[in-house]
């Protein structure tokens, strides 16, 4: 059926986000801006990509945080313009990618709030996907439940906050659950959407992506609750879990970890997560999240092998994301004279 | 123009000093085009990276000084000096003699005078921003006031109606409040509905005023903000709140975006220190702007009063420092051009020095470039000329060098020829040497774009048109036009010939506007006795209608436009014409590329391509095109001619039935012999042209190989007999020698597709010209319907007003559907015949080459 009516009313985006997808950088400019000796370098290296236009305004002396605003300004015009021109279901889906900006933001400002930084000064830190009405009155909330009532009964993290009213007050520690609670109800609305509301090809290529999504959270989760005071039982509590991801049995063992070595053992039963497990003990430069990030790119590029699917648009903002991590690396690795690093990106393409 | 130029590749060895002088000297004179001796290495690698990142940060602190120029020259110009002002710093002027002239000094003391000017500016905006924002909130307080003071007796009145009734619970008095919003202004209560418990908590409205225990809090927000503000206010206060709110009359500037934002005033009320805290975050929170509002009446006068006094201070220093800073920007604007231009011209050169190879050892710059021959002697005086403004110690070096490359091509056109050449090169542009196909089309395009266009009085508008912008030449090279304007003035010349031709088809037409002009006098006439018209001096008899003896001069007789056939007639006519015209241009196309394969002495090409696709050509559609001249110089009314055959049978006929030759399609004497001659000749032609070429080349490459082969294993020095046989291979097979047989396949493959292309291409090309005589046909058929239906119509109602509505109608429907619309495309059916086929016969068969660009400054 796709491929009867995708193009109808999807294809001249989904062309314009293939077409977009051709311009994100590539091992050789990498292996450029590895070389350059400083951030005016980059730019010169940029100049010759789609970057020119975004930086060539910016004065001189390049700054790390000038590039990323810059970087980051690109990755918001891609996705406005992809917006503004979609049908239902697919800008539904659009709406949907930023979401987890949304929940990153607001984890920001409550960190923010709790630590008495100045508000405006983390907003301005906050991603410009993820702005949601009255966030900047954020300050004025005391408990999860004031922040449910008064903020983000508005948003559209509404309805994923429900389990989080149950938690007592804000502190650090709790905004992470929060965090975390929200991250699960996503992913699970998310795929809900994908699969049973839009199915088809959309369904089976965003299903595996989503559920990787989930099994890192899981993975990271529990790695990070190692030696913490979380109660077991809650950390099990915040596992994303959909259908297609990690075995019950090993998100059973990773519920019951203790330390590391439980958490390896438990990645043994599962093939994919056992090699990225074992490359990342084996490549010093490389920690588990490269792995993960690696796997990631690997999983989204080859959503791109597969037509007339939503997918490519996810797929597209995330890789973007990861080139705008990759940069601000290079970026900070260059400012602050460690070029040996430099090099240590994930490659998208 | 048939062919490109001579082209030569140059190098050039620069001393280190002179090379700048002597490329900008080479770029003024645009004759040479640089080639990248450096195609492996990234921008960062270049030698004047640099220089080159220099440049870029100029342009960039230009971009911001013009934007800053754009953006408040013309408002502040035109408020406080006058029109006359700003023209003079808009004064063009061609910007590159003016450069020449100014020796600006270095970049470096351009970037540092531009960045000085950056950061005044960049301070005198901060201290303007500062000024706008007070400015601003002034007004807002001033508003705030104003609107505020209406809101508050409003919310008075109901505390006095409240105190008449006691203990109204305000879910009335909101009734009330409603009832004295005005319409416009979109006043608002919230939260009456939950006030009830709020005033059952004391406050005791009867005596004390309003505001004795409740806060006030009065300000603006922009309106896009304000329904979630009210809603953010009433849930964070459970109701316990009370907002109001005015939009303002006119929009408020909202400095840091620079943009007027429609605002609101607001006044809220609500009880209680706890509420004060969060509403003054959420204020922040939806930048809403709080001022102070005093509660009294004779307060808020006195502060109204100063507030309009601290207004006309503002203004009086906001004008002054607008006036610094406009002359600022007037100085600006004046050289900002010329900055520009400078700028690019030497990014221009750096980019080109960038392309240059540097020779460490003999610390020389080594450039090479292609230059027409003819040019070689201007390049080499500019370089001297370079070299004697850097003071160089050595001269320059300048050589000539000899390369198996294919160079660029190069035709010099003016601008009258130039138009055909874009036309031509929008399709591929030609190799090097190559026929060039524009030359043909000067005359070829506008004849074809007439005979669909033919009407005396279309061509005389066009052709007037055509003329005015010739003659505005001058003034419009300078200015910028549309896009659809610069269309047309790139195209002035074929325009002008478009029309010229028109005139002409359209007198052969004989149409002008639609009407037939009788230039000669008919040579027709009807008369009662005659059932259809007879000739004027061939009348005796009117019963017989004999056609006249003296035929009408020149293009068709004006009786033809009232005749019952001539519909019948025309299309006839223009039908063979197409034809015509179809025959002659393709086997046009088919002889150039004879000369070609002559040029590039592709013997393969020429017995093998050309020969048989002239006899297959010319044998068929020649045939047709002898048929029909045959057929038009017979006097069918002669006693005993017959009736004549219907060609379109004959051609038919003669590959279906070659066997026979029915009397009825019978024209001349040995027309079967000639049939059947001509037929087996196309069977002959179809497998030499697929088979005879690619086996030629593989025998060709076989014997090429072999001798290599042998020339090895006798160790022998090459003997100049196979240096000849060598080179005798063209140049065709040249590219395939270091191909096998997979090149082999590809090879016959490619010839196959030739082949067929050309074998299918012959009926369907020629049938594709039969758009000739459709269009010809619905021009004339649309001009028609628009003089019979609308001018005449309206003329025959005798009505002066239905007459000038008819009139109007009828200019506007021709010049916007006739002119404009059927204009189009007839010129886009001009270019397809043209681009596919004319050009399919020679041009670009092997590839398209490259276009000279040289370096021009």
């Amino acid at each position: 059926m796709d491929m009867l009516t995708f193009n109808a009313d999807n294809g001249y985006l989904e062309a314009v986000v293939r077409g977009l997808k051709a311009s994100l950088l590539r091992r050789n400019d990498y292996t450029n801006l590895a070389q350059c000796e400083n951030l005016e370098d980059v730019r010169t290296i940029l100049n010759s990509t789609d970057y020119a236009p975004w930086l060539q305004n910016e004065p001189a002396p390049l700054q790390t945080q000038a590039l990323f605003d810059c970087l980051t300004e690109r990755l918001v015009h891609d996705y406005r313009s992809v917006r503004s021109q979609a049908y239902a279901p697919l800008s539904t889906f659009l709406d949907y990618i930023t979401y987890p900006y949304m929940i990153d933001n607001l984890v920001l400002l409550l960190m923010g709030v709790l630590r008495n930084r100045d508000l405006g000064e983390v907003l301005d830190k906050c991603h410009p996907l993820g702005l949601f009405e009255g966030m900047a009155t954020l300050a004025v909330v005391t408990s999860p439940e004031e922040l449910y009532r008064e903020i983000l009964v508005d948003t559209p993290l509404a309805p994923y906050f429900a389990e989080c009213v149950s938690v007592h007050d804000l502190t650090e520690m709790n905004v992470e659950i929060i965090r975390n609670l929200l991250y699960k109800a996503y992913l699970a609305d998310f795929y809900h959407l994908c699969v049973k509301r839009i199915g088809g090809t959309t369904g089976a290529v965003m299903a595996s992506l989503i559920s990787f999504e989930a099994d890192r959270r899981v993975i990271n989760i529990t790695l990070n609750s190692l030696d913490t005071a979380l109660r077991k039982d809650e950390r099990v509590a915040l596992f994303p879990r959909l259908p297609g991801g990690l075995d019950d049995e090993v998100v059973y063992r990773l519920g019951r970890a203790d330390d590391l070595q439980a958490v390896a053992l438990a990645m043994d039963l599962s093939g994919t997560y056992r090699a990225l497990f074992q490359q990342a003990a084996e490549r010093e430069d490389h920690s588990l999240e490269d792995q993960f990030l690696e796997h990631e790119m690997k999983l989204l590029r080859e959503a791109f092998d597969v037509q007339f699917h939503y997918g490519v648009f996810y797929a597209y903002f995330r890789m973007r994301e990861q080139e705008i991590r990759n940069l601000t690396w290079i970026g900070e690795c260059i400012t602050q004279k460690q070029y040996a690093h430099a090099s240590r990106v994930v490659p998208i393409l | 123009m048939f062919r490109s130029e001579d082209m030569v590749l140059l190098r050039i060895y620069f001393q280190r000093t002179a090379a700048h002088a002597c490329v900008e000297e080479l770029g003024r004179r645009g004759v040479v085009e640089f080639r990248d001796l450096n195609v492996k290495a990234s921008a960062l690698q270049r030698t004047f990276a640099s220089e080159l990142k220099l440049c870029d940060e100029i342009q960039r602190k230009l971009r911001f000084l013009s934007d800053q120029v754009q953006r408040n020259l013309t408002v502040a110009s035109s408020r406080l000096e006058g029109p006359g002002q700003r023209n003079e710093i808009k004064a063009p002027g061609t910007s590159r003699e003016r450069v020449d002239a100014a020796d600006l000094g270095s970049l470096e003391d351009l970037d540092a005078q531009l960045r000085r000017l950056e950061v005044d500016l960049t301070e005198m905006n901060l201290h303007w921003d500062a000024l706008q924002r007070e400015l601003v909130a002034i007004l807002e307080h001033e508003y705030v006031l104003e609107l505020g003071t209406g809101i508050f007796s409003e919310a008075t009145a109901v505390q006095s109606t409240v105190s008449q009734y006691g203990t109204l619970p305000l879910l009335e008095a909101k009734d009330i409040l409603t009832e004295d919003i005005t319409p416009e202004e979109p006043h608002e209560s919230l939260d009456a509905r939950s006030m009830p418990h709020n005033l059952e908590g004391g406050i005791d409205l009867s005596c004390t005023p309003v505001n004795a225990l409740l806060n006030v809090f009065a300000g603006t927000v922009s309106t896009k903000h304000l329904s979630a503000f009210a809603r953010m206010i009433f849930r964070v206060s459970r109701g316990n709140s009370f907002l109001r709110w005015v939009s303002l009359p006119e929009p408020v500037l909202d400095v840091d975006s620079g943009e007027s934002v429609s605002k609101a005033v607001f006044v809220l009320f609500f009880p209680g220190q706890h509420l004060r805290l969060k509403f003054s975050r959420i204020c922040e929170g939806f930048y809403a702007t709080r001022y102070a509002f005093p509660d009294s009446n004779i307060e808020r006068n006195r502060l109204q009063s100063e507030l309009v006094q601290r207004r006309r201070e503002l203004e009086a220093v906001m004008e002054t420092t607008q006036r610094q800073r406009t002359d600022v920007l007037t100085d600006i604007a004046m050289n900002v051009e010329i900055w520009n231009a400078r700028v690019s011209k030497e990014k221009a050169i750096y980019y080109t020095l960038d392309k240059l190879n540097y020779d460490v050892s003999e610390r020389v710059f080594v450039g090479e470039c292609w230059c027409p021959r003819l040019e070689v002697e201007e390049a080499r005086a500019a370089i001297h000329i370079g070299d004697i403004r850097s003071n160089a110690q050595a001269p320059s070096v300048l050589e000539e060098r000899y390369t198996e490359e294919q160079p660029p091509t190069y035709f010099r056109c003016n601008r009258f020829t130039s138009v055909w050449q874009d036309i031509v090169e929008a399709y591929g542009v030609a190799g090097y040497k190559e026929m060039n196909p524009a030359p043909w089309s000067i005359a070829t395009f506008p004849f074809l774009f007439a005979i669909m266009f033919g009407d005396v009085g279309h061509g005389l508008l066009m052709t007037v048109a055509a003329l005015y912008v010739i003659f505005r030449e001058r003034q419009w090279k300078q200015r910028k036009l549309g896009d659809l304007l610069q269309a047309v003035y790139d195209g002035r010349y074929l325009i002008l010939l478009m029309g010229v031709f028109s005139i002409f088809t359209g007198l052969i037409y004989n149409e002008c506007f639609g009407i037939p002009l009788n230039l000669f006098g008919s040579t027709w006439k009807w008369t009662r006795g005659s059932a259809i018209a007879c000739g004027v001096d061939n009348c005796r008899n009117p019963g017989m209608s004999m056609p006249p003896k003296r035929t009408y001069p020149f293009g068709f007789d004006p009786a033809w436009k009232i005749a019952g056939n001539s519909l019948t007639m025309l299309n006839s006519f223009k039908m063979k014409l197409s034809i015509g015209f179809a025959v002659s241009q393709m086997t046009l196309g088919i002889i150039l590329s004879y000369y070609n394969a002559k040029f590039f002495t592709q013997t393969v090409d020429i017995w093998h391509v050309f020969v048989p696709q002239i006899f297959f050509f010319l044998g068929i559609f020649g045939y047709l095109l002898l048929l029909i001249f045959w057929k038009w110089s017979i006097n069918w009314n002669a006693p005993g001619a017959g009736s004549p055959p219907d060609l379109k049978a004959v051609l038919i006929g003669m590959f279906m039935s070659p066997a026979s030759l029915p009397p009825g399609l019978r024209l001349f004497q040995g027309q079967h012999i000639l049939q059947i001659a001509l037929l087996s000749i196309a069977v002959v032609t179809v497998p030499w042209m697929l088979f005879a070429k690619p086996f030629i080349l593989r025998h060709r490459f076989k014997r090429h190989q072999r001798e290599a082969y042998t020339r090895l294993h006798n160790g022998d020095p090459i003997s100049s007999g196979a240096e000849v046989e060598s080179t005798d291979l063209d140049q065709h097979s040249k590219s395939e020698t270091h191909g096998n047989e997979t090149s082999f396949a590809e090879l016959f493959v490619n010839n196959m597709i030739h082949t067929i292309e050309f074998v299918l291409g012959a009926i369907s090309n020629t049938a594709s010209y039969l758009r000739l005589w459709a269009l010809s046909l619905a021009h004339a058929e649309l001009t028609d319907v628009f003089l019979q239906k609308i001018l005449y119509t309206a003329l025959k109602t005798t009505n002066i007003l239905a007459v000038m509505v008819g009139f109007t109608l009828w200019l506007g429907l021709t010049i916007g559907v006739l002119m404009l619309m059927e204009s189009l495309s007839a010129f886009l059916h001009a270019l397809r015949l043209h681009w596919v086929e004319f050009q399919n016969k020679f041009y670009n068969l092997h590839g398209s080459g490259a276009k000279f660009t040289p370096l021009r400054l």
